[in-house]
């Protein structure tokens, strides 16, 4: 992680600070489209009303169509999984992994920090990188998704023959959830789920964004987020910063550094 | 009751071969296609299949048991139209014991099924029709499988000691494969399929009714090859269970085209289009109805208009219902409501929630002062 | 001095049947009956979907199959006050009158008549003079040439020969409870070898509206669902198995049963339970509200008396469960809309 400093043409000090990689920016968003169709098409699979097939059977392909664009999206979504997962590893985007996970620290933090959102009141404490609530809800996202895939994955299997690779990999989905018909019903409630998430992870976001300093949506979009150093306070060590060499602005976070030292 | 004498006396292969020479030829070698197409074997197998139907000089022994049943596996085993009933019950197979059929009842039929298991000992089949109630019932006679007797045995008792010397055990219907219509839920009897109730491996040919042609395939596929035919990881065969309804469906066309019935009666209805929307569930179930057809090839429910109800799967009665919606219904403590329901409650609660915190914080937006503590 | 005997299982019916019977100089005393299987459908319809309904009840039984169904689907379109198309209710009819047909004749074939006919005496008779008796009953009759009854009886002799009696096994043959002659024997056997071919046939009168038989699934809260089998191709084919199997009835199946009765005319005077009879009628007719339109007519007979027919009033309706292996709450019998499942096993 770096970080740089630079001087608005007002004169205040900014803080430029990259939190991800550009191509786990571009990641979230093919993922966000692939959520789009596969949401759309799914709904359709299940329940197909917007869009009928004209003329005779031969010649239209509503439910073909519909069926492509969820199989291509869902190629889309379990390949951003895929690589997303690989992509924690790595040095650009080595967040601890224990911040997504649903340990007991984390879920009674992310209690506190729920009660704090919903009522205003109680401990609202500052999260590095990702506080426990929305790395729960990532997690869950994360899980939810990964069901989509192997119950996507035994739905696929059902009309290939025996002794195929999908009907390896989707065999054992169908024989513990006993028949394709639960199987189609996890597909379809996870699906709602994974809106419930969704939805409650982009409200979070816009409305902390909207509240606090601490704004996820440029750094999701250009990866990197812009601060105006009178509201950063705490920011610098958060992200571990190596800072660029810029002599006044350098001499500003020695002093809000040392300001912090003091006070511990 | 008296009984007259078995006058034994013929037992040799040309005895057997006279028989057959009774039957229409072109009836019989049609009837030999039909088997080795369903079988999926190609036509070269034709004389094969009429030659191991011809060549056994004794029929094998079956015995037929029936448990908790309506008989319908029965009654659509005497369907048979290629061989025809009569061919299959006094030619092809002897049927020594099938509570339906047998001329003995009591102490008779009782002799029949001793003698049978006797002098068949580890070579005949065994075919069961229907579950295998287990639960004790409630009162001072309750036993373990109390629910069934027959001839003063439970039907477990019954099927442990005919099963155990059987060389073959063959499943007809759904509810001795896996337990059937008594095993839904709250399954007052502790139904269960003859393969987990006994613990002995059946092979099972499901539906409700089964095919005949189906359990006719198999019966050929043991006389040609001497073994049951490959099955898959539910003990059905593949031959009649390896594909879907929905793949090999006469209305595939309209479901790909998003062609669907949307209320029965409609002019889709009169179309044909694909009863996806009003609850088939063949995009479920394996079996080869499409092709085979019940009724000598007659129809099959698709065909009827109504939805398929996915009665070849294990638990369908379960999994399957409500048979009109594409999904099952969710039942959890607390919960009986469809998925959808459940869905749109969700999805609706977290948007009205979302709504409701974003007035609320807008309204005490003073009360943040947009910073938070460090942790 | 009386004996009990029991007879278990009783073969040839649907389910499992065991009867008690005590005999005192050679005439039954007494008698106890009793279904050993109990499978609870009053127990799992409940909370089900009624649409459903028709479906799980038909389960009920597969030989006198559709029969179930059909009773549950007009129950629950009465309750929702439902009134079904005009065609789905000729389809209705049709498919239950197939029932009828096929019912009757595996009944009387298959089900009854080896308690009547002994097979084995067929092996004795001449053909030629069965000819001459099947000619007598009907002039019409089908299949009747001495010829005919030759292969008929060469088979039933390889059979018999080949030592593997099968189904016979253990029959009670030779008993001279059997009154048949030997060549009615052989016309009965004959008749039921035609029978059991023709069956699987009549079967398909319900696969053709009903999709397949036995449990057929074109039924529908509402009316049916076999909308594309109203074609020419499928009502010809209906009209003409309808009408083998009417020709079958009316050449052999009463004949046979004028042939058969007179040699067991004193079985007429036995049974008739407790001589009071009960019918909702069926075959609903065109316009009009059931039961008025029934072609089959409603109603009770009282004593075994003819003369007069009762309307059936359903509230009177009440279960008891004094001689099942059920019990009440309170000691009275209820009406079974608001019977109670209580199985309670006492032993037999």
């Amino acid at each position: 992680m770096s970080g740089r400093l630079g001087v608005f043409e007002s004169g205040e000090t900014y803080l430029v600070v990259r939190t991800r990689p550009l191509v786990a920016c571009f990641l979230h968003w093919v993922l966000f489209l692939s959520i789009v169709v596969l949401t759309i098409t799914g709904y359709y699979i299940g329940d197909p009303e917007f869009y009928y097939g004209q003329g005779e059977a031969y010649q239209a392909f509503a439910m073909a169509e519909m069926r492509l664009y969820h199989l291509y999206a869902s190629w889309a979504m379990a390949f951003v999984l895929v690589s997303r997962f690989y992509l924690a590893f790595t040095e650009s985007c080595n967040h601890d992994i224990k911040q997504f996970l649903p340990t007991p620290k984390n879920i009674v933090n992310a209690v506190k920090l729920a009660i704090y959102f919903v009522t205003l009141r109680g401990e609202g404490a500052h999260y590095r990188f990702i506080n426990p609530l929305g790395g729960i809800g990532i997690f869950m996202m994360a899980v939810f998704m990964l069901t989509q895939t192997i119950t996507g994955i035994s739905l696929y299997s059902a009309g290939t023959g025996a002794g195929s690779l999908w009907w390896v990999l989707g065999s054992p989905i169908d024989s513990l959830l006993e028949g394709q018909q639960n199987v189609r019903l996890i597909h379809h409630l996870v699906m709602y789920f994974l809106m419930f998430v969704i939805l409650i992870h982009v409200y979070m976001q816009v409305w902390k964004n909207s509240v606090f300093t601490e704004s996820d949506i440029s750094s999701i979009i250009a990866g990197y987020k812009i601060f105006p150093l009178s509201q950063i306070g705490h920011f610098a060590d958060y992200y571990g910063l190596r800072l660029t060499e810029d002599a006044p602005a350098k001499k500003r976070m020695d002093e809000v550094s040392t300001a912090r030292e003091k006070d511990e | 009751m008296c009984r007259v004498k078995k006058e034994y006396s013929l037992k040799t292969v040309e005895d057997r071969l006279g028989i057959l020479e009774s039957l229409d030829r072109r009836e019989f070698l049609n009837f030999c296609a039909k088997i080795t197409a369903t079988l999926g074997l190609a036509s070269a197998f034709i004389p094969k299949v009429a030659k191991a139907i011809e060549q056994g000089a004794r029929k094998p022994s079956v015995i037929w048991l029936h448990f908790a049943e309506c008989t319908a596996d029965s009654e659509a085993f005497i369907r048979s139209t290629y061989p025809s009933t009569e061919e299959l019950l006094l030619n092809i197979l002897s049927v020594d014991y099938h509570e339906t059929l047998m001329a003995a009842s009591g102490e008779a039929a009782e002799g029949a099924l001793k003698s049978a298991m006797a002098e068949n000992k580890g070579k005949y089949l065994a075919v069961c029709e229907g579950a295998i109630p287990m639960a004790t019932p409630p009162g001072p006679a309750g036993v373990p499988g109390g629910y069934l007797t027959l001839a003063g045995k439970t039907g477990i008792e019954l099927a442990r000691e005919v099963l155990k010397d059987a060389a073959a055990v063959i499943c007809v219907g759904t509810c001795s494969s896996f337990g059937g219509v008594q095993a839904q839920r709250p399954n007052p009897t502790g139904a269960v399929g003859v393969e987990e109730a006994t613990g002995i491996a059946t092979l099972k040919i499901p539906g409700c009714p089964h095919n005949v042609i189906n359990s006719v395939a198999t019966i050929v596929n043991y006389l040609l090859l001497g073994s049951l035919p490959a099955t898959d990881k539910h003990g059905r065969p593949l031959f009649a269970f390896g594909k879907r309804v929905h793949d090999q469906c006469q209305r595939r066309a309209h479901f790909d085209a998003g062609q669907f019935v949307e209320k029965f009666g409609d002019e889709a209805a009169k179309q044909g289009w694909c009863l996806y929307k009003v609850g088939c569930k063949g995009p479920q179930t394996y079996h080869n109805c499409p092709l085979v057809e019940y009724n000598d090839g007659c129809s099959w429910p698709v065909k009827g208009g109504h939805p398929c109800a996915g009665c070849s799967e294990p638990q369908f009665w379960d999994n399957m219902q409500p048979f009109y919606e594409r999904l099952p219904d969710i039942h959890l403590p607390g919960v009986e409501a469809s998925a959808d329901k459940v869905g749109f409650t969700l999805v609706g609660g977290a948007a009205v929630g979302v709504a409701a915190h974003a007035a609320y914080t807008f309204a005490n937006r003073k009360k943040f002062d947009g910073t938070l503590k460090d942790e | 001095m009386s004996e009990r005997h029991v007879i278990d299982p009783i073969t040839r019916i649907e389910g499992h049947l065991r009867v008690e019977i005590e005999v005192e100089n050679g005439h039954v005393k007494d008698a106890w009956s009793s279904g050993t299987l109990w499978r609870g459908f009053e127990v799992f319809l409940k909370g089900r979907d009624p649409r459903d309904a028709w479906f799980i009840t038909q389960r009920v039984c597969g030989v006198c199959t559709e029969v179930h169904a059909l009773a549950s689907v007009k129950c629950v379109e009465d309750a929702i006050g439902i009134k079904i198309p005009d065609n789905a209710r000729l389809i209705r009819n049709l498919i239950h009158g197939a029932q009828y047909l096929h019912d009757h004749i595996v009944h009387f074939y298959h089900l009854h008549a080896l308690d009547w006919v002994d097979v084995v005496s067929a092996l004795k008779a001449d053909p030629k003079k069965t000819s001459e008796l099947a000619n007598s009953v009907n002039p019409n009759a089908p299949k009747s040439g001495p010829g005919d009854f030759k292969v008929t009886q060469d088979k039933l002799k390889k059979f018999v020969n080949a030592g593997q009696l099968g189904p016979l096994t253990n029959g009670y043959w030779g008993h001279p409870a059997y009154k048949l002659p030997p060549e009615a024997n052989l016309m009965a056997v004959s008749h039921y070898l035609d029978a059991l071919a023709l069956q699987s046939r009549v079967a398909r009168l319900h696969a053709i509206f009903g999709a397949k038989n036995p449990h057929i699934q074109t039924y529908l809260v509402g009316g049916v669902t076999c909308v594309n089998d109203l074609n020419a191709d499928r009502i010809g084919e209906f009209i003409g198995i309808l009408e083998e199997t009417k020709s079958f009835v009316d050449n052999v199946y009463i004949p046979d049963i004028l042939a058969v009765a007179p040699f067991y005319l004193e079985w007429a005077g036995i049974g008739g339970g407790l001589k009071n009879y009960l019918s909702y009628g069926m075959f609903p007719q065109k316009g009009g509200e059931e039961p008025g339109n029934l072609w089959f007519p409603r109603g009770y007979i009282k004593n075994r008396d003819l003369t007069q027919v009762y309307p059936v009033d359903v509230s009177k309706i009440e279960e008891e469960v004094t001689h099942s292996w059920y019990k009440y709450a309170k000691d009275a019998p209820l009406h079974p809309s608001v019977g109670e499942t209580d199985p309670w096993y006492t032993g037999i």
